[in-house]
């Protein structure tokens, strides 16, 4: 399936619903953290 | 974007040190509605400052040489994959104690079901969803933690506020399948 097609929204899902799967489409994993600022 | 630490004198003399001001360029938001199905087009992207995805409006910095409107009119098509006829709700200051940038808030008429492809950055994944106005509604009143997003709740508020939206349309309505 196309990207496009992919990302078309299912309007004939609930509000919650369609955030389930978007979620699980755009969720990200943190790879790594640097601190510019650390206040004391 | 620079991070700055300003020291300050109070009003009363003593000083005040090391806070923190993130510098970042002026953003606009836009709130998508379709005035005929009652519905809006919402995004849900990954928000690193929280770490996890939120639905929240099609959203991006005013570029160099872009007035708010030009930036709205290009974020809404670029992360909603519509277009249509845009209008100025409220400009804002977003978090003002860290954050230096001015928040355009925008609302949009737009046809919900002619939904073209995004046309993300790079460094963009944004998935896009559409729900019935009083769907959200609900939603926001409830306290719904998926409607945390502030501009979301702002943009909502101030459009039914200023007559943008008809009040028929925020009495929550069976879902139904609108063209795929």
């Amino acid at each position: 399936m196309s990207a496009e097609l992919e990302n078309k929204p299912k309007t004939s899902l609930s509000l919650a619903e369609q955030f389930k799967l978007a979620r699980d489409r755009v969720s990200w994993t943190l790879q790594g953290e640097q601190a510019l600022y650390n206040r004391p | 974007m620079r991070i700055v630490i300003n020291d300050f004198i109070r009003a009363d003399g003593i000083p005040a040190k090391e806070f923190v001001k993130i510098e970042t360029p002026d953003y606009v938001e836009v709130l998508p509605f379709d005035r005929t199905t009652g519905e809006v087009v919402l995004i849900c992207q990954f928000h690193w400052g929280v770490g996890a995805p939120l639905i929240k409006l099609p959203a991006g910095k005013v570029k160099s040489g872009q007035s708010p409107l030009q930036a709205a009119r290009s974020e809404l098509r670029e992360e909603a994959g519509v277009e249509g006829e845009i209008f100025p709700l409220k400009t804002v200051y977003d978090i003002p104690m860290w954050y230096s940038a001015t928040a355009h808030h925008f609302m949009a008429f737009v046809d919900a079901n002619e939904y073209a492809a995004q046309r993300l950055d790079e460094d963009e994944e944004i998935a896009v969803i559409v729900a019935p106005i009083g769907e959200v509604y609900k939603a926001i009143m409830e306290r719904d933690p998926l409607t945390s997003d502030t501009a979301l709740n702002l943009a909502v508020l101030f459009a039914i506020q200023s007559g943008f939206i008809d009040p028929k349309f925020l009495t929550p309505q069976e879902v139904t399948p609108t063209q795929e």
